[in-house]
């Protein structure tokens, strides 16, 4: 990605000062950041922390940071964006909920913030390496959910670690192999991990190339456009029509399952991007396509229910806004106007995307200005950012409810 | 009628012992939160400081009930046959 000096466009939700603007009031519509860094590659959020990285491999980071989650071995809120002091040169990195993960030019891995859950394989109180990443490959993708962190390591393996008891991790836990009754043995999922371990295909040969995740899933793309998905399923997300009627029951994938050519009508995938619980995917024919939670209009395509595919579970004439999606579906659809896009970033329960003709794209939950339309109704189909105060956009990122922008 | 944003076990959340206050995740960045004492009451709606959005705590009353332990989160993983 080519680095810019442009002016960079922040909104959507800012309860901690993620937004970087130097106050914590949400903003409905962008507003301009003042003095970002210099040669902006990349740009992140967790929960309600921002992270940027800019083409020297440097981290800069604002908003939350009562994990540390910013890095700056303090607690204090930040709204204005700061550099991460002593890293090395990192290449890539990603936000979970409130922790972090840096890839360093050397293909080491880095983390910092919350710990709760393991998350962060490592015990120091400030952004620290992973100790004896296995094996000594190289870390070339990451990934973090709410609890749970993913690397991609250049071999093609997925190693996963934090919370695993929605199945998010990918493997069974060998030391807790629970003694079935007569000879039905139980296999469980570890409760957390605090050591990257393989993610278990089992006997499959697959080299997995990005890592994605949502809130409580995991998701592997492979080197031959093969999506492979794990953990919960409540919304449909891992492509299966979820297994019980109350939503409040578990519902788990616990070992990769591939969605291959077939779920995605005979065209396999260039790049996969996931929400908390949907997930969008470019395919080889430069088609979007997005399944999984819908309620907020996540899925950008306000279609009415299909025989077995997408299912509206609540009564007709239920929502009181002007369209009525189906509440999730767990085939892809396909998102309209975002044919050819050169870029998508999923929030929790929104998406951003930049069209080929270099127009900012919005839609899905609403309610904290995210589709910067200047209203809080959420937005059912992709509609256009105005960016004229940044220029056109070439650069988009987003945290659980906020929204970044580069533009030149 | 009302609509959850979504509903979670008790065990999922987060808690917060100074506070006396269970947390999960909510999709603004910001968290819901429900306190042992409004869970003792039978109260079952988490709400976010930062939205309008509130979910559902699924819980067993029994174990908030005056002068009765709280139940720990589960230490077991879920198990899969």
């Amino acid at each position: 990605m080519a680095a810019s000096s442009g002016s960079l466009l922040a909104w959507g939700a800012n309860s901690f000062g993620q937004l970087a603007l130097g106050h914590t009031r949400d903003c409905l519509i962008p507003e301009v950041v003042d003095h970002p860094p210099e040669g902006i590659v990349s740009l992140a959020g967790g929960a309600g922390h921002t992270t940027l990285l800019t083409e020297s491999g440097k981290v800069f980071m604002c908003g939350s940071n009562f994990k540390g989650q910013l890095g700056l071995g303090h607690t204090q809120n930040m709204y204005r964006l700061v550099e991460v002091p002593d890293l090395p040169r990192i290449v890539k990195v990603t936000c979970g909920w409130d922790h972090t993960l840096a890839i360093t030019d050397k293909g080491h891995l880095f983390s910092w913030g919350s710990n709760m859950f393991g998350q962060l394989a490592q015990n120091a109180r400030r952004p620290a390496r992973i100790p004896a990443f296995p094996s000594g490959q190289k870390v070339v993708d990451i990934a973090a959910g709410l609890r749970h962190s993913l690397a991609v390591t250049e071999d093609g393996r997925v190693w996963s670690w934090g919370s695993g008891v929605k199945g998010q991790l990918g493997r069974f836990d060998d030391q807790a192999r629970a003694g079935g009754q007569a000879g039905a043995e139980l296999r469980v999922v570890p409760e957390k991990s605090d050591q990257p371990q393989p993610v278990d295909f089992g006997e499959e040969t697959v080299k997995i190339v990005q890592a994605a995740a949502g809130a409580n899933h995991s998701v592997g793309l492979s080197d031959e456009g093969v999506v492979y998905v794990w953990g919960e399923n409540k919304r449909g997300q891992l492509g299966e029509e979820p297994s019980s009627d109350s939503v409040a029951k578990a519902d788990i994938i616990p070992l990769p399952k591939a969605l291959d050519r077939e779920f995605f009508g005979g065209r396999s995938v260039l790049r996969i991007h996931s929400g908390w619980t949907h997930m969008v995917a470019m395919l080889d024919d430069k088609t979007v396509v997005a399944w999984g939670r819908n309620d907020y209009g996540q899925l950008g395509c306000p279609t009415e229910p299909e025989g077995g595919d997408a299912e509206a579970e609540g009564e007709p004439g239920e929502d009181n806004g002007e369209q009525s999606p189906s509440k999730y579906s767990c085939t892809p659809i396909e998102v309209p106007t975002l044919q050819g896009c050169s870029q998508i970033a999923c929030g929790a329960e929104h998406n951003l995307a930049i069209t080929e003709d270099q127009v900012l794209l919005a839609w899905g939950w609403n309610e904290h200005g995210m589709c910067g339309d200047a209203r809080v109704i959420d937005v059912h189909t992709p509609k256009k950012v105005d960016t004229r105060l940044g220029g056109k956009p070439v650069l988009i990122g987003s945290g659980a409810g906020h929204c970044l922008a580069l533009c030149e | 009628m009302t609509v959850y944003h979504d509903e979670i076990e008790i065990e999922d959340f987060e808690y917060d012992e100074e506070t006396e206050t269970y947390h999960y995740p909510c999709p603004c960045g910001d968290r819901f939160e429900i306190t042992k004492e409004e869970l003792s009451q039978g109260e079952d709606v988490a709400t976010c400081p930062s939205c309008s959005l509130i979910v559902k705590v699924i819980y067993d009353l029994e174990d908030f009930m005056e002068g009765e332990e709280v139940a720990a989160p589960s230490q077991k993983g879920l198990q899969v046959a």
